[in-house]
């Protein structure tokens, strides 16, 4: 077994503790952090988002942060600003909360797209800029944004550009019986995320990242990913496909999938199961398919469906 | 038991229609009974979800007796052609086994249907059945089955070739009744397709060509044989209005054709043979014996038919009218059903009707000329009824009578003595021979055999016989073959159907109080045997749809009096091609894409195709759409199909996964070489030797594959 397959594992288990049968989810977490990207969960109060994103930053040990989302938030607060100092008469930055390695972004569609847009440059070319100065974010750079996707009073839906910049869109939904039973007892003395221990340093996170990029994508894999892509901005179904940047994300994913199955190489088998997390956000349905009952998800499947994989 | 793991696949019913009307097809033209059986099976298949195991020793007995059953079954079809490669029975034989094989096809347990091949075979089989002799109604048929053809191959297209899963499980009693559901339908819908072979023919016909089918009842050149089959027998040929007060006048014998020479069964020359000496226009004007008027609602042939009392015939302005003298008929090239003349009857003494007089010469000559092949006792036989009826010969030369030992008869008389003559072979036809449509001609000369055997026959028999006796007693007579004018459809309304198709014969007689010769009927079949003796009553549903074509005819001819017939032609080309653009676009909407092929260095891509082969020859065929890993997880997660057997007839006991692990371990090792960097020429030669081991390997069970 790999260095990286171990580290991974590791992370996989100290997050275990605290998710409980969750493992798929977990996974694909990871997946976007090693991926460099950022991840969106999406779901109902209460299934562990905001626990995940925390025991997340505490297993890598970096800096992690945390912004409420609510109406009145306004770009400043997220980036950070200049304060006047009376003493010596300078301004001095103070930074915001997106300078973390992990940054949860909580209930993110509660906010004006106003400053939802303030995350745009930071989570796709990991810089802020305040005040007409760049500053470089701390690496490895990680946003796990949540968003209830039941409530509609008081929320601003993700602009698609802002959807598009996530890697994946995960769905954690509940525990069944047999592991709710035990999140029941397992928080009778402390929660166990105080008791979380890092597994992995920052370092290693970066030097992972390093390594998925290294993972070998056969030019038959790549053409298969573009075909999947290509099929959904031809769907008369649909009325926005998929980006470039999708493409990258499914790309990427799919190293970073090679990686934790200890592979130096991508599968098909790596795009077909990535292809729904990754893609199914980023494409809009039109109204007509919207309202047959049709979801983004059983339209990737479908497309999935209509592009043979390479043999 | 995981449901879906049941995989009876079964065709898409519009297939089972298609293949239907393709083997009802062929046993029309072999009719061998086999394909009854198979048409059976084929529609059982809807009924059940039992199959058979591929490659089973079940499979390849079905295959030899049905093999064996269509070897000694079935009849020869005849030869097409002489210039065919293959005669009719083997092209028969050809055809209705792939039948049996496409049934097969469909009984086969797999994963997905064959679409390809089960097409191929349909197409067989209807190649098949249009390359045997009797194939009139075939390109009536044919635009029927393309079309059922090409929506099968849709519905393949759209589903894979398979209906929905569905559960069925059978309880005895559901699965008597399927069966007998099945044998019930599948019957009724094999023998529906051949006994209303020709109405299915009219109907495609009329409505799709507006054109006549074979014109079969009428013998255009008569065989004296077996029975002749007539092909839509209740086919309207002509629709006589004979409000004209036309009462004087025997009509009831509308001429085709008339023919006068005779060898051994045969009457002749053929039509093709002839050639229409000069155009000789019909007399114009006269309406002492009234008017007709006739539409001939089939135009295959140029004929018009008319009795033999006619004196003029008009039709529409700019028709040229050819008269045939040899043949004794009037013609006309490119007639277009319907097809409207007006006949006006009647003839004096001093100017008898055209058809009635003697043309030429030569024509008594031919008249009085007796067949080489008839036995020497047939004359004997004529001299005979001559004496019993105590009668005169006329001299065959000048039509005077001679002594017939009795004394001799006044000359001046002849006239009298000569129908007295014809009316005697009438009485001894009518008498002495008794009526059948199914008759066994014999071994040499037809009308002899009948004379001298007094056997029972058709009317082709008795009409040459009397030409013949006549032409012995020197009457000079001639053979017609026409239609017999009798069905009744209101107030002086006739119509003519193809089984009132009948054959006469006509005698030359001098005219009375000494007026030239002239043409006379001999009606020498009995009247038991006369269409309108032997016509049975017309269904209501022929009824029906008579009227309903005959409303579509009023309104064909209403569109084309008010846009022309330009205008229909646009209108109709215009509709056709909006159909078959809408069939297009919504193909192209559900073609699938096109195969995509991926940059896969040819080692590998041959490594593929090998272990793809050896997956379908296990049962275990990996979709398209799904790798094969993800194919090998489905099939460790379905359970094994119930009820197969080793060759001891105890169950496979070999767990699944033992079974699929070397596929597994080969698919590993290939993906690490196909997808992990160029593969060394040392890891494709392992590669081919693990796959190598597996061809050789016992093939595992034959579990159905997982479809989902």
């Amino acid at each position: 077994m790999g260095q990286s397959t171990q580290i991974i594992q590791n992370i996989e288990r100290n997050l275990g503790q605290v998710i409980r049968g969750k493992e798929e989810s977990i996974r694909l977490v990871l997946l976007s952090l090693f991926a460099g990207g950022h991840a969106l969960l999406e779901d109902v109060p209460g299934t562990g988002k905001t626990t995940l994103a925390k025991a997340l930053a505490r297993s890598i040990d970096g800096e992690f942060r945390r912004i409420q989302f609510t109406p009145d938030l306004l770009p400043a607060d997220i980036l950070g600003s200049s304060i006047y100092n009376p003493k010596d008469g300078t301004f001095s930055f103070r930074e915001g909360p997106v300078f973390a390695n992990v940054l949860l972004a909580d209930e993110i569609n509660r906010t004006s797209p106003r400053t939802q847009s303030a995350l745009l440059e930071v989570m796709s070319e990991n810089q802020a800029t305040v005040e007409g100065r760049r500053r470089d974010l701390p690496q490895p750079f990680f946003v796990i944004a949540t968003q209830n996707p039941v409530e509609f009073h008081g929320t601003y839906p993700l602009p698609e550009a802002q959807l598009d910049r996530f890697s994946v869109r995960v769905t954690l939904g509940y525990p069944d019986l047999e592991h709710e039973l035990e999140v029941l007892y397992g928080q009778n003395d402390h929660h166990p995320l105080e008791d979380l221990q890092p597994v992995a340093g920052c370092t290693e996170v970066l030097d992972l990242q390093a390594r998925v990029r290294a993972v070998r994508v056969d030019k038959a894999v790549a053409e298969y990913i573009l075909r999947v892509v290509q099929q959904s901005r031809t769907d008369p179904r649909l009325r926005l496909g998929v980006s470039p940047r999708g493409s990258l994300a499914l790309y990427r994913t799919a190293q970073a999938r090679a990686l934790v199955d200890d592979r130096d190489y991508v599968l098909p088998e790596d795009v077909r199961a990535l292809a729904v997390p990754v893609l199914a956000h980023r494409i809009l349905l039109d109204t007509k398919a919207r309202y047959g009952g049709a979801s983004s998800a059983a339209v990737i499947e479908e497309l999935l469906d209509r592009v043979p994989p390479p043999r | 038991m995981n449901e879906k793991s049941r995989t009876a696949t079964t065709p898409h019913w519009l297939f089972t229609l298609t293949a239907l009307l393709a083997m009802g097809s062929l046993y029309a033209t072999g009719r061998s009974t086999v394909l009854f059986g198979v048409a059976v099976a084929l529609v059982a298949v809807h009924l059940t979800d039992q199959r058979l195991e591929n490659g089973t020793w079940p499979v390849w007995i079905i295959r030899f007796l049905a093999g064996a059953l269509i070897f000694t079954s079935g009849n020869d079809p005849g030869f097409r052609g002489a210039d065919t490669f293959l005669t009719g029975r083997s092209m028969d034989w050809f055809g209705q086994y792939c039948a049996v094989e496409m049934t097969l096809q469909c009984w086969i347990r797999r994963p997905q249907l064959p679409t390809g091949k089960l097409t191929g075979l349909c197409v067989m089989v209807f190649l098949a059945a249009s390359n045997t002799v009797d194939t009139g109604y075939i390109r009536y048929l044919a635009p029927l089955y393309l079309l059922l053809l090409i929506r099968a191959m849709n519905a393949f297209a759209e589903q894979g070739g398979t209906r929905p899963e569905r559960r069925f499980g059978p309880t005895l009693a559901v699965g008597v009744a399927a069966t007998v559901l099945a044998l019930g339908t599948g019957g009724a819908g094999f023998y529906g397709l051949w006994i209303w072979r020709g109405e299915i023919t009219r109907w495609s016909n009329d409505l799709l060509f507006g054109n006549p089918s074979d014109e079969t009842g009428l013998s255009t050149d008569p065989r004296l044989g077996a029975t002749r089959d007539l092909r839509g027998p209740l086919h309207r040929v002509l629709r006589v209005d004979a409000q004209g007060g036309s009462d004087r006048q025997d009509i009831s014998h509308l001429r085709g054709l008339t023919f006068y020479t005779y060898e051994e069964g045969r009457w002749g020359p053929q039509i093709e043979g002839r050639l229409f000496r000069s155009a000789l226009p019909l007399a114009t004007g006269g309406t002492d014996g009234g008017r007709l008027h006739i539409t001939r609602l089939v135009s295959n042939s140029g004929f018009l038919f008319l009795p033999l009392g006619t004196r003029s015939v008009s039709v529409e302005k700019g028709t040229e009218l050819l008269w045939d003298q040899d043949g004794g008929r009037t013609v006309r090239g490119g007639m277009t059903a319907p097809f409207e003349y007006e006949v006006t009857l009647g003839g004096t003494t001093a100017a008898p009707a055209p058809l009635a007089e003697l043309a030429t010469a030569d024509e008594r000559a031919l008249a009085l000329e007796v067949p080489g092949g008839i036995d020497p006792q047939v004359h004997a036989l004529a001299l005979r009824i001559a004496r019993e009826a105590g009668l005169p010969i006329p001299s065959p030369s000048t039509g005077r009578s001679v002594p017939n030992g009795r004394g001799g008869e006044p000359v001046g008389l002849e006239g009298r003595n000569t129908r007295a003559l014809v009316e005697a072979v009438e009485t001894y036809l009518t008498r002495n021979h008794e009526y059948s449509l199914s008759t066994n001609p014999g071994v040499g000369d037809p009308v002899s055999n009948f004379l001298l055997e007094r056997k029972a026959a058709h009317c082709e028999y008795f009409a040459s016989s009397a030409v013949i006796l006549l032409r012995c007693l020197g009457v000079p007579a001639r053979y017609v073959s026409g239609y017999y004018l009798h069905e009744r459809t209101g107030l002086g309304l006739l119509i003519a159907r193809q089984r009132d198709a009948h054959a006469w014969a006509e005698a030359l007689v001098p005219g009375e109080g000494g007026a030239g010769e002239r043409w006379v009927t001999v009606e020498a079949t009995p009247a038991t045997g006369r269409p309108d003796a032997t016509d049975g009553p017309i269904p209501a549903w022929t009824r029906l749809s008579e009227w309903m074509q005959d409303a579509i005819d009023v309104l064909r001819g209403s569109i084309v009096r008010s846009v022309g017939i330009t205008g229909a032609v646009i209108i109709g080309v215009s509709v056709i091609a909006f159909l078959v653009w809408r069939d297009i676009r919504r193909q192209k909407r559900l073609a699938p894409e096109p195969v995509y092929r991926y940059s896969t260095p040819p080692d590998m891509e041959a490594l593929a195709r090998r272990f793809e082969m050896l997956l379908g020859r296990r049962g275990y065929d990996c979709p398209a759409d799904r790798t094969w890993n993800e194919h090998l997880e489905k099939l460790a997660r379905a359970p094994l199909h119930e009820g197969v057997l080793d060759a001891g007839d105890t169950p496979v006991s070999r767990p699944r996964e033992e079974i699929l692990k070397p596929l597994g371990a080969f698919v590993d090792r290939y993906n690490r070489a196909r997808f992990g960097g160029a593969p060394t020429p040392e890891t494709l030669a392992e590669l081919d030797a693990q796959l190598r081991q597996l061809e050789a390997s016992p093939s595992g069970d034959r579990a159905p594959a997982a479809r989902n």
